[in-house]
Order: structure tokens, then C-alpha cells, then sequence
């Protein structure tokens, strides 16, 4: 099974995560039919019953939407996709924080930290560029 | 009053009680797991359901009666044993099927059947051990029953057929059917399960929806199992 | 329901029995070659090569073994397919099954009175086989049946005898049959000593009927015409009264045997 399941959290809810990310970074693209209930549910390892709540549940907040006897679609709400990439964005980097935190970094270490990331990235690169 | 209820549900073996005073009810469109430590009277339960065993007091009922040919009709059975008349070869088997049961779907069989690349012509005695309990949960699976009880279906399987299983349990969902799954393996199969009911001993000491669990103890039903019992 | 058990009962007996039974008239009609071709009735043995000889003795021994194993096989057999493939593990896909018990009990008992009838056929027409072309050399077929005639005619039995005899033989095998089934299923009842307690319900069981015959034979001893054997306990006589009686006391028998294999299997049964 590809998806795996924490403890604590209802593993609907889980489901509902793992949906909206690979609808942000492209898996599930905009406009384009999800696959069926049963056929997720066999890709998540979950019961259809699970994978129909966290379907409703995304009914509900607008990204997806469903057809009559076509089935689901991802939204074509180029504002709310942007708003989903944000949210989930948000999400990752309060993760980070939280680990980094926990490191003993403050949260001014931590933005200097990035952005000397970003620079030794560029860096290298540039360097490739420049043997190529 | 569900697709499967026991009321009062007993069983002794002279001093040994196996179940002591069940009380259920289990309705269609649901995936239900009967989690407990081995000797819980997990297939004792099962056993009660297909008449191959009688209760001792209370009674045990499916769509409202009392375990019996009509009862056999609805129920599909995997027990956790080989039962498979073995001088059939699968296609012999088939036959078998379509005959004795009318909702066996022997197209959903076959397909399954060609997917695992299993050969209809040969004698199952010819068959390794876990072929065949393939073979049996296919056409266990087959059936377009109304229960479907299967006892302890992953125990004792490599984890591609384990992978397999689960998978085509999942997939075979229908939302008039109720499907019971005793195991004692609770962390594969728990994300399939709506509700659980958690045996022990013979008494049933919890029987909620899955997530309620979760939510309520902050653990996966694996945890929270290996918590509670874990002195068996 | 009741034709496709029975189907499938034959179809798991046959696959076995049939070719013995194949093997054993084959069998016969060897034996009975090899040694109409190595006995001396027209001084054409002597030349006849040593390999001969040897497949006779191999033969004559296959013959006779071959028709004891024919029976215990089939006793095998027919027992197997009522105490494991029943009332063992793959009993669960045959209990599973949506189908009352007397069903699964009439197309066993019918699957085993035939089997058995079979087998004696068998055993019958190896010994005809045998005889038939041992006598070849008499080379007269039509005179070697007529003198089967004359022969039983000779015992002059009236007709009517002969049926209740046969009818008294086919009853005796179906209680026969019930008596054993009912021995398994009552043995069945003492979990963990499964066998044990078939062979002490068969013992059990035979040794109640065997005293209640015992006192039926001795109040039925009045009359003159009796031989020294039984069937269903009561003396061996040609009367039809007689025989009539058998035959009603071996159904009774076969009667009281299903009807208490039946409730047990029912009422009663707890699998392993």
C-alpha cells in the first residue's frame, strides 16, 4: 500500500491531506476526473466508506466537485488552487519550524539557516552551469 | 435488528466457556473487524454463525434467522483452515460453486484467477499450500453474499499476499453486504475496518466505529490493542 | 440440492473405485488366460514358454488379493468420505454448503449402497470372467450358461424366494451402511477421540441389535425348516413369511440407524 496512517488523527482526515497535496503539486491535475471511490480506496488500503467520507469532506470545502454519473473533478479554481498551494505551504513550514525549533534554533536562526541554503544552492548550480 | 445479530450468545464446553453472553449487532455496508488475542472465541463466534456449531444459550441470527440452509445461502465463508476437495482441479471447482450457490459470480472468479496467473487445469492437491488458500479466497470473494465472514484470511501469508488480500476485500465492497474479518493481526488490516468489535476471552469489550477509537485514545487500533491486552 | 450432492459424491468415489474395479476384471480375465493356457487339456501346454507360468502365479496371486482389496478399498473409501470429507476439515466447504442435513445424508448413504453393490457385482463378474475362460477350452458359451442354469435350478428355490432373498441382502446392506453412519456420527459427539468413540458406537450399537435378534431368533426357533444362518437375526429360511420378515427387520434396522445419524448430525453437531 503506498499511503501509511499515523495514530491519533481519524485516518479519514488523513486521507483528506494526502487527497489536497496531490491535488496541489499535480497529481490529480485541475479539471481532470479523480479515479472512483472503490479504485482509490484500493490504492489508499481503506475502506470505501473512510475514502467516501474524505471525498464528501472535499465536496464540501469546493475542490473538488462531483458529476452526475460522470464522478469527480478536480476544481478549475485557479484562486482556490493558489489558496490550497498556500495553505498546504503554510502547513510544511510551520512543520519546519516546529522541528527546527526543537533543535534549539529561534526563529531568526531559522530564517538565516534558509537563506543560506538557497544561496549554497544557487552556488552549486552555477558552478554546474559553468562545467557544462 | 442488523444482517447479523446474537443475543445472549453462549458457549460452553462443559466447565470451558468460549463465549459468555454476546450481544451484537452488525448491519450491511460495513467492513467489521473481530480483533482479539488467539482463543478469544474469535472462531468460535464464526463457527456459531454456520452452524457447525450450537450454542449452548442465546441464539445467533442472520437477516433474522436461525443458522441453516437458508442462512448458508447468504453467508460466504473462509474458515482459516485448507478445506478444498482436493482431487478437484479449479475448473471442477467452479462448477462446484455455480451449482450449490447462485450468487457465485464465476466471471469474477476466473478473472481474479488469470490476474494471479493460476492454471484452472490443475489438481489443487498439486497446488502449493499458499495457492490454495488463494484459490479459496477467490471464490470466497466470488460470492455475491449478503456476509462474508472470513477467519484469520492474512495469518500465515506472505506480505504480497497479504497486499492481495486486503486489496481484494477492499475492492470487493458492496454496500448491502457486511464483511466480518477475524484476525489477530490488527495493524494490516485496520484501515479497512469501519467498525471493531475487541474480544477477549469470550466477552466482547468494546464495539465501536473505528475512527471513534482513534479519535477517543489517541491511538491506532494496533496500539490501542497491544496496550490493553497485553498480557496475552 | 439432493441431485447435485449426490452428483458430487459419485464423482469423488468413481474416481478411485472405478478403475479398480477395471483393473481387478482385467485382472481376472488375465489370470483366466494365463492359466487356461498353462493347464493340459490338449497336451498344448508343454511347449508353452516359462514366462507364462510365472505371469499365472503372479496373476492368480493379484487375483485374489485383488478382489480382497477390492472390498476393503471400497470400505475405505466410503468410510472416508463420510468421516473426513464430512465430518473433518473439509467438512467446513461441505456444511457450508446451502443444503439440509438429511440431503447431505441420503446422497452419501445412496452413493455408499451403490458403491457397495457394485463392488459386489464386481467381485461376481471377476469369478464369471474367470470361470468363463477357464472353461474356453470347452469353447461352448451357450452350453456354459445353460449348465449355470441347470445349477440353480437344481437348488429349487421358488422365484419369489429368491426376490425377498435379494431384497433381504439389498436391506441388510442399507442398514449396514446407516449403522456405520450412525456409529461416526454418535462417535462424533466425544470431541478429541473421534475414532474411538465411532469404533465403540459401532461395537455399542451392534452388540443392542445383536441381543434383540438373539431373542427374536430363539421365539422364532419353533419351526423345522431352518439352516444355521442369519440375516437380520432371524434363522435362515426359505418361507416367505420368513423372509419377508428379514427384509422388514433390516429396514427397521436401517430406518432407526438414519433416523439417529440424522438427529445427531443436526441437532448435535459441534465441528472440531
Amino acid at each position: 500500500m503506498a499511503w501509511t496512517y499515523k495514530a491519533g488523527i481519524p485516518i479519514y482526515t488523513q486521507i483528506i491531506s494526502i487527497i489536497k497535496t496531490r491535488i496541489a503539486n499535480g497529481t490529480y491535475p485541475a479539471g481532470t476526473r479523480l479515479p472512483a471511490v472503490r479504485e482509490l480506496a484500493v490504492d489508499a488500503g481503506v475502506n470505501p466508506n473512510t475514502m467516501q467520507r474524505a471525498l464528501a469532506e472535499l465536496e464540501r470545502s469546493g475542490i473538488i466537485y462531483s458529476v452526475r454519473t460522470s464522478g469527480r473533478f478536480v476544481t478549475e479554481d485557479t484562486a482556490m488552487l493558489g489558496d490550497l498551494r498556500k495553505s498546504l505551504g503554510r502547513e510544511q513550514i510551520a512543520a519546519l519550524f516546529a522541528s527546527l525549533r526543537a533543535l534549539g534554533m529561534t526563529e531568526d536562526e531559522i530564517v538565516a539557516a534558509v537563506q543560506e541554503w538557497r544561496r549554497a544552492g544557487m552556488a552549486e548550480r552555477e558552478a554546474q552551469d559553468g562545467n557544462t | 435488528m442488523g444482517i447479523l445479530d446474537c443475543r445472549n450468545l453462549t458457549k460452553k464446553y462443559g466447565a470451558d466457556t468460549a463465549l459468555d453472553n454476546v450481544n451484537l449487532e452488525l448491519i450491511p455496508g460495513r467492513i467489521v473487524g473481530l480483533l482479539g488475542p488467539n482463543g478469544s472465541g474469535k472462531t468460535t463466534l464464526i463457527k456459531l454463525c454456520m452452524n457447525l456449531l450450537k450454542p449452548t444459550s442465546g441464539e445467533i441470527l442472520i437477516d433474522g434467522m436461525k443458522p441453516g440452509p437458508y442462512t448458508k445461502s447468504l453467508v460466504s465463508y473462509l474458515p482459516d483452515r485448507d478445506i478444498l476437495e482436493n482431487w478437484m482441479n479449479v475448473l471442477q471447482l467452479l462448477d462446484f460453486y455455480t451449482d450449490f450457490y447462485q450468487d457465485f459470480d464465476a466471471g469474477r472468479a476466473v478473472n481474479m484467477l488469470s490476474s494471479l496467473g493460476i492454471d484452472e487445469r490443475m489438481p489443487l492437491r498439486k497446488m502449493s499450500k499458499g495457492t490454495r488458500e488463494k484459490v479459496q479466497l477467490i471464490m470466497t470473494m466470488s460470492r455475491r453474499a449478503k456476509v462474508y465472514l472470513l477467519d484469520e484470511p492474512i495469518a500465515g501469508v506472505d506480505p504480497a499476499a497479504r497486499d492481495y488480500i486486503l486489496r481484494t476485500i477492499i475492492s470487493n465492497y458492496d454496500p448491502e453486504a457486511m464483511v466480518l474479518i477475524s484476525t489477530h493481526l490488527i495493524a494490516d488490516v485496520e484501515s479497512v475496518l469501519d467498525e471493531a468489535i475487541f474480544i477477549r476471552q469470550g466477552r466482547v469489550d468494546l464495539f465501536d466505529s473505528c475512527d471513534s477509537i482513534r479519535e477517543r485514545t489517541g491511538l491506532t487500533l494496533d496500539e490501542y490493542f497491544r496496550r490493553t491486552y497485553h498480557f496475552e | 440440492m439432493f441431485g447435485k450432492v449426490f452428483k458430487y459424491e459419485m464423482k469423488a468415489v468413481r474416481r478411485i473405485l472405478l478403475p479398480l474395479y477395471g483393473a481387478m476384471i482385467l485382472v481376472a480375465l488375465l489370470f483366466g488366460l494365463t492359466t487356461s493356457m498353462t493347464t493340459d487339456f490338449s497336451g498344448v501346454g508343454e511347449g508353452l514358454p516359462v514366462i507364462v507360468d510365472i505371469a499365472e502365479i503372479i496373476l492368480s496371486t493379484l487375483f485374489f488379493t485383488g478382489l480382497t482389496a477390492c472390498g476393503v478399498i471400497t470400505f475405505v473409501v466410503l468410510i472416508r468420505r463420510f468421516y473426513s470429507d464430512f465430518l473433518g476439515s473439509e467438512g467446513y466447504l461441505q456444511l457450508a454448503l446451502p443444503v439440509t442435513t438429511n440431503v447431505h445424508l441420503a446422497a452419501r448413504t445412496l452413493t455408499a449402497f451403490l458403491w457397495t453393490l457394485l463392488s459386489g457385482v464386481t467381485a461376481l463378474l471377476s469369478l464369471a470372467v474367470l470361470v468363463f475362460i477357464f472353461s474356453f477350452e470347452i469353447q461352448d458359451l451357450a452350453g456354459f450358461f445353460r449348465d449355470i442354469l441347470n445349477a440353480i435350478r437344481s437348488l429349487e428355490i421358488p422365484p419369489l424366494s429368491m426376490i425377498l432373498l435379494l431384497l433381504a441382502g439389498l436391506a441388510s446392506c442399507l442398514s449396514g451402511i446407516a449403522h456405520l453412519y450412525a456409529s461416526i456420527a454418535i462417535g462424533s459427539l466425544w470431541s478429541g477421540h473421534r475414532m474411538i468413540g465411532s469404533v465403540l458406537a459401532y461395537i455399542g450399537t451392534g452388540f443392542v441389535w445383536s441381543t434383540l435378534d438373539g431373542f427374536l431368533g430363539a421365539a422364532l426357533d419353533n419351526s423345522s425348516d431352518f439352516l444355521p444362518f442369519h440375516i437380520a437375526g432371524i434363522p435362515f429360511s426359505l418361507e416367505y413369511s420368513v423372509l419377508g420378515a428379514m427384509v422388514l427387520l433390516a429396514l427397521i434396522q436401517f430406518i432407526l440407524y438414519y433416523i439417529a445419524a440424522w438427529l445427531i448430525l443436526d441437532k448435535a453437531l459441534n465441528l472440531d
